[in-house]
């Protein structure tokens, strides 16, 4: 089914939105929300709680590209499970792998409201812009979709030192650009 | 500012930078097809060790080329382990027996440990100076093995640079094991030259020396192998087609070194990255597609290469790892061979063992009600598996050999039951854990083609940093 179709579902409250969206997303959803958790029960449950907001968003909401739509709610929902489950010392998944990677691109010293998330999602977007594509796309499953750095290698046919290499030199990129914006 | 806040802001970056990468991962949207519902099945009896099948499977298959479809079933009869509980003290193996079919051994250790590599002993890093060192478990204790290991100091000549190689390994139970090697890297005007060494297969009197160069105008790949013992560097790929490749990517070679697979561009505009077939011994690099017949298409994903073993080649178009159907093909090199293996499979996905995620040989198939069949991508046979399933917290693990499946089935982030099914005699042999420490994530692998070892972080939640005590409850079961 077209996605517009299954966002008129929505908007009709058809209780067949559902079905229609894991039908078409509920795999793509599914793989966000395990690289994150790295359980298939929590996976799981991420990924109902993504059509209940869902259903919640739409109307008022009307989503131009429904899959990034989805995968945006499974992302927030699953980081935050990750996050219930960290305070229940239940951690594991990509996240803390990808936090620590991260941390290399931030500055500890400034303080955490000198720029909102906006901006800062904002500054993230020009500096993807700057990037050869190969090295966005990288960037962007890694710390986007949380996949593991070794299903990255295998899927963009690089080695794990090459892999890991370029995501740290982005990495570094980052920082410099993030600093030249005044966003950290 | 923390990297938390930076996770979040990604969130929300265009659309567009996600789309691209999407596909890059394989989710298209249009083809993405519907995740089958995971089935909770009720094991009414416990799980254990078990038998059945049809005891000449193997034999069967092998001789019998329309015997393309064969059934293990896999009955339960209850055995339970008692977990030990952890002990205060390091070090001290205890040893127990799970119904006379399948011994443990039990072992506390303190820092960094892992055991994922497959190759049948543990590692730990020492924090001081980074530096690997390889424990078997022996006579009811850990024992430290390749101190004796050999260096050699090397260098490969690629682009007019020099860069050094250092290896450092030894051979244990027929087994290498490079470890603390590094080959070395040039940056020059942002590009990035650099050689790394890995195993070639079971091969212990060579490794493979992977080159790279990478940067901002071009990017290419190369690969030589260097004798452990005399510690010469072999150009294998040099005079006969690769060098004049402006685009290469990550070349594979067959282990006994006759050929490699090389996928690259000619320069050609109109042509795309293809895979080639190079005969290492005739100096001849020859497409795929051509020797195999196939039209292979040149896009971004469009298809995988590997070797299932020296003598064949599988091609898979889609890979396994994208959601649309898949065609697998063998050819078989001595004699020209092509086998059709897989034939627009839905729902095919690889079982790699850990030290080869390249070696995509065997894969499974999981129906709605989470049931499994395996297909040996080689010769197309497949075999079902009955009475246990692989579908929400039950998976399976193939060992390097690909001879053995691990069973396991979670709870919670704890290893609930485990099992080993032999795809050669059918025997399964399974087994439920009690008196497990649920608070603590464990995870489970091949440590060589008999044993698995299981890893429970005792500090699972606690933030890690450089001073964060690391400590696990290892065991090691052998089959």
């Amino acid at each position: 089914m077209e996605d517009r179709s299954i966002v008129e579902l929505y908007w009709d409250r058809s209780e067949r939105a559902i079905s229609e969206t894991s039908n078409k997303y509920g795999k793509y959803c599914y793989a966000i929300a395990y690289h994150i958790l790295a359980d298939a029960g929590d996976a799981d449950e991420s990924v109902n709680d993504t059509y209940l907001g869902a259903w919640n968003a739409m109307p008022p909401h009307r989503p131009s590209v429904l899959s990034t739509f989805l995968g945006k709610i499974t992302r927030r929902i699953s980081i935050n499970r990750w996050r219930e489950r960290t305070a229940d010392k239940r951690g594991g998944g990509q996240v803390p792998l990808a936090l620590d990677e991260l941390s290399e691109a931030v500055s500890p010293d400034t303080p955490e409201g000198a720029v909102d998330t906006w901006e800062l999602a904002a500054a993230i977007d020009r500096f993807l812009a700057s990037l050869p594509e190969a090295e966005r796309d990288l960037f962007v499953c890694r710390y986007w979709f949380l996949t593991p750095v070794a299903e990255l290698s295998r899927r963009f046919n690089f080695s794990l030192s090459k892999t890991k290499s370029m995501l740290s030199r982005t990495r570094r990129k980052l920082k410099a650009h993030l600093e030249k914006e005044g966003a950290i | 500012m923390n990297a938390q806040r930076l996770l979040d802001a990604m969130e929300h970056i265009s659309d567009t930078y996600i789309l691209h990468a999407q596909a890059r991962l394989g989710y298209f949207a249009q083809a993405v097809k519907p995740r089958p519902r995971p089935v909770r099945r009720i094991f009414t009896v416990a799980l254990a060790a078990a038998l059945a099948l049809l005891c000449t499977l193997a034999a069967a298959m092998a001789v019998s080329p329309q015997f393309r479809e064969a059934v293990i079933s896999l009955f339960q009869i209850g055995e339970v382990e008692q977990v030990p509980d952890i002990p205060e003290e390091a070090n001290e193996v205890i040893q127990i027996a799970i119904g006379g079919e399948v011994s443990a051994q039990y072992v506390k250790v303190v820092g960094t440990w892992s055991a994922d590599s497959g190759l049948g002993l543990l590692r730990r890093r020492d924090p001081a100076d980074g530096q690997e060192h390889f424990y078997d478990v022996a006579g009811g204790e850990l024992v430290e093995v390749g101190a004796d290991a050999s260096e050699i100091f090397t260098s490969v000549s690629w682009y007019g640079r020099t860069i050094p190689v250092h290896l450092r390994f030894f051979v244990y139970q027929d087994t290498l094991y490079l470890y603390n090697s590094y080959g070395g890297s040039c940056e020059e005007d942002s590009m990035t030259f650099r050689v790394d060494p890995e195993r070639l297969g079971s091969r212990t009197d060579v490794v493979l020396l992977r080159g790279e160069c990478y940067g901002s105008e071009a990017d290419t790949n190369w690969a030589w192998v260097c004798d452990l013992d005399t510690g010469e560097v072999r150009d294998v790929l040099a005079g006969f087609g690769p060098e004049k490749f402006p685009y290469m990517e990550r070349v594979l070679l067959a282990e006994d070194l006759k050929h490699a697979l090389i996928r690259g561009w000619d320069g050609a505009s109109d042509s795309g990255i293809t895979p080639y077939l190079a005969d290492l011994e005739e100096k001849t690099c020859t497409p795929l597609g051509q020797l195999m017949g196939l039209d292979i298409p040149t896009a971004f994903g469009s298809y995988e290469v590997t070797f299932y073993d020296s003598d064949t080649v599988l091609l898979a178009m889609a890979p396994l790892w994208r959601p649309e159907p898949t065609n697998v093909w063998a050819y078989h090199i001595p004699s020209g061979m092509v086998t059709p293996t897989a034939e627009n499979e839905e729902e095919l996905t690889s079982i790699t063992p850990e030290a080869d995620v390249y070696g995509w040989a065997l894969a499974q198939k999981v129906d709605e009600n989470g049931n499994v069949t395996i297909v040996d991508l080689r010769t197309g046979r497949q075999v079902k598996l009955e009475g246990i399933t692989a579908a929400d917290r039950c998976y399976l693990k193939l060992n390097s050999a690909r001879t053995r499946l691990l069973w396991v089935d979670r709870v919670g982030s704890s290893l609930n039951r485990l099992g080993v099914i032999d795809l050669e005699s059918g025997e399964f042999k399974a087994f439920a854990r009690e008196n497990m420490e649920l608070q603590y994530d464990e995870d489970v692998f091949w440590l060589d083609d008999d044993r698995v070892v299981t890893r429970m972080d005792l500090h699972t939640g606690d933030h890690q940093g450089p001073s964060t005590l690391n400590e696990y409850y290892l065991c090691i079961y052998e089959f």
